[in-house]
């Protein structure tokens, strides 16, 4: 396999299958990173923020690898699947050949080369990158929708304006997936804070885009979401009074 | 079966968890005052049960007899698994009763296959008169302990001993006794699984410590109310 | 399959214990296998009887939480991965405990015909027999202690478990 193949892949949307990270592994990390960082702060304040420094540097890179994503056309990502699928046949079938006769190897040796000549660059495929989002509204539908499916398979819970306040909005998950076994109930401050990695993560995908913000974490239980968790995303001022010049006249 | 209480050992022998499932029974001419009858055994109580059951694992592998050191016979340590222990069959739930997922609990039961027992000298169930203590160990050390009020068929009949009484007229339930044991750990292999999601991953529980979780509480209390 | 018989009594000393060790050999010699009064078990019978002592006690303390009436809750078996105790008291507190695998679960009623028809047949009314089997009154640390001896008691405990031993 090219080098450009394997660098290419994980810029593919779901490109061979689709990537998934065991859960109790994923968990069993984040808690001992929240245990490593609650021990060295002194404060929840500093907790909280150290937290956030973590999502922060993780935001910056969901945001550049998901709008490359977006911009690869769909026949591409086509394409690549069925390549994904021939080569890992191919790829078998090689194994297997390779010790009982020659001839067959050759012959399968030339069509992987074809492939690799038709898909060896995938930067040459995309002919415009999607342009950043430019309206608040777009881009938490980006994060509400793409950036959520992403990181945890579906897209979150809700998606609101805050009545009267031109600056919130708020990012609702009921079932939240790093922090589903912290019990809210306990310590609801200790909980709250165990989800400012997710709130990092938010505004670093918001600030790098241009939009400067403050992203906190409240817990709001119900019923049957015991776990819910409010995202509360405040703009800076600057940010609500650029939209209004650039789009209230539209 | 019916579990009346759970309680977790941890490796030095110390309660880490203790939960009863007797519900406090009301006294119908004076239904302000929950009756006090049954009154539960206090915290020192409960250590000292925990220990003497930890330092009994020691003693158990001491005593094995001789004619099981001589000939290393094949015991067979896995245990089958009994479908929907403690969780809702979904052949009989409707579909809208059934849980959601959570955790590592993806499908509709924990797990599926027979798995190993760790337990293999140590205590693993005990009789009495009034109730039945199942324990399921962990290969870490951890003990899981199932109290149930279930007890064993008393031999009936005792005018009628003669020689070979007691080699032929209980012969019968002894499928059942076992069965009993294969559910308790079916059971309390899932109240494992639920411990390794709701106390291993959450960040603010210590190792070793008691564990005062309300979501650990509440995957118990759903898995012992599915038993029933 | 029975491995083991023991008989406790209420100073906590071993008074009879018999230990079968090859019960498939084609000695059918009822003498043939295992012990009979060892020395080298004193240490297992020590361990044994202090497990259902702690384990009784223990039980004794769980009983009052569960239930209202105040009967006794005396331990009936004792399970672990490899074998399993099965145990009896007495009114007098003596404990007979049989040791064996899973095949059956209850030998309550092959207790209760061992002390019935054998130990009181040939011990409790045998007048040559102690009345205590502790040299003396006060003795509990198993020293000192008489053990049951007596050819009958033997000869038809063993002609009872017979059948069951395989």
């Amino acid at each position: 396999m090219p080098a450009s193949r394997i660098y290419d892949h994980s810029l593919l949307p779901h490109g061979k299958t689709q990537q998934e990270v065991s859960l109790s592994v994923m968990t069993l990390l984040y808690q001992e990173m929240i245990q490593r960082l609650y021990k060295q702060s002194d404060s929840i304040e500093h907790f909280q923020s150290k937290l956030n420094d973590v999502g922060y540097r993780l935001g910056v890179n969901v945001l550049e690898l998901l709008n490359y994503r977006a911009s690869v056309p769909v026949s591409i990502i086509s394409k690549a699947k069925d390549l994904g699928n021939t080569m890992s046949n191919s790829n078998t079938v090689i194994t297997n050949n390779s010790t009982s006769n020659a001839p067959t190897t050759s012959s399968n040796a030339s069509t992987l080369s074809n492939f690799i000549d038709e898909f060896n660059s995938l930067g040459k495929d995309i002919p415009r990158m999607k342009r950043r989002d430019l309206q608040i509204i777009d881009i938490l539908q980006f994060i509400h929708g793409t950036v959520w499916s992403y990181l945890f398979g579906h897209v979150s819970s809700d998606l609101v304006k805050a009545q009267g306040n031109e600056t919130e909005y708020r990012i609702i998950d009921n079932e939240p997936q790093w922090t589903q076994f912290i019990s809210g109930a306990r310590n609801q401050l200790h909980y709250e804070s165990c989800n400012y990695m997710l709130c990092g993560v938010i505004q670093g995908f918001l600030k790098e885009s241009g939009f400067p913000c403050d992203v906190s974490a409240h817990w709001q239980p119900s019923d049957e979401q015991p776990q819910r968790i409010v995202f509360l995303i405040q703009f800076h001022q600057q940010v609500v009074a650029r939209e209004q010049l650039r789009y209230s006249r539209a | 079966m019916g579990i009346e209480a759970i309680l977790i050992i941890n490796k030095s022998g110390g309660l880490i968890y203790h939960r009863s499932f007797t519900s406090p029974q009301v006294d119908p001419s004076n239904p302000t005052i929950t009756s006090t009858t049954k009154h539960t055994l206090n915290s020192n109580d409960l250590l000292i049960l925990a220990s003497t059951l930890h330092s009994v694992f020691a003693i158990s592998s001491q005593i094995t007899p001789k004619a099981l050191q001589l000939s290393q016979s094949n015991i067979n340590y896995t245990i089958p698994y009994h479908p929907y222990v403690g969780v809702a069959n979904p052949q009989t739930t409707p579909k809208n009763n059934m849980p959601t997922k959570y955790g590592s609990f993806k499908g509709d039961d924990y797990f599926k296959e027979p798995f190993h027992n760790w337990n293999k000298s140590g205590l693993k169930q005990l009789s009495t008169d009034q109730f039945t203590m199942y324990i399921y160990q962990t290969m870490t050390g951890l003990k899981f302990v199932a109290i149930s009020s279930s007890v064993l068929p008393s031999g009936t009949g005792s005018g009628e001993n003669n020689n070979n009484a007691g080699a032929n007229t209980v012969n019968i339930n002894g499928s059942q006794y076992n069965m009993g044991s294969q559910i308790a750990d079916n059971l309390l292999r899932k109240v494992y699984c639920v411990y390794s999601d709701y106390v291993m991953k959450d960040p603010f529980y210590s190792l070793e410590m008691p564990i005062k979780s309300d979501l650990f509480d509440d995957r118990v209390k759903s898995l012992i109310d599915h038993l029933l | 399959m029975i491995y083991s018989f023991w008989i406790f009594d209420r100073h906590c000393n071993c008074i009879f214990e018999r230990e079968w060790t090859l019960a498939n050999s084609n000695n059918t010699n009822a003498m043939g296998n295992g012990t009979i009064n060892s020395k080298q078990n004193d240490e297992v019978g020590k361990l044994l009887y202090g497990m259902i002592f702690s384990l009784n006690s223990v039980t004794q303390k769980l009983s009052s939480s569960l239930s209202e009436n105040q009967i006794n809750n005396n331990i009936r078996s004792i399970s672990t991965g490899k074998f399993r105790i099965h145990t009896m008291q007495t009114a007098t507190g003596l404990w007979f405990i049989l040791v064996t695998d899973f095949k059956q679960q209850n030998y309550s009623q092959v207790l209760q015909y061992i002390y019935s028809h054998i130990y009181v047949k040939y011990v409790v009314h045998n007048l040559l027999s102690p009345y205590d089997f502790a040299l003396n009154p006060k003795e509990q640390r198993g020293q000192g202690i008489k053990r049951i001896n007596n050819r009958h008691f033997i000869n038809s405990l063993e002609a009872f478990l017979q059948p069951m031993l395989t």
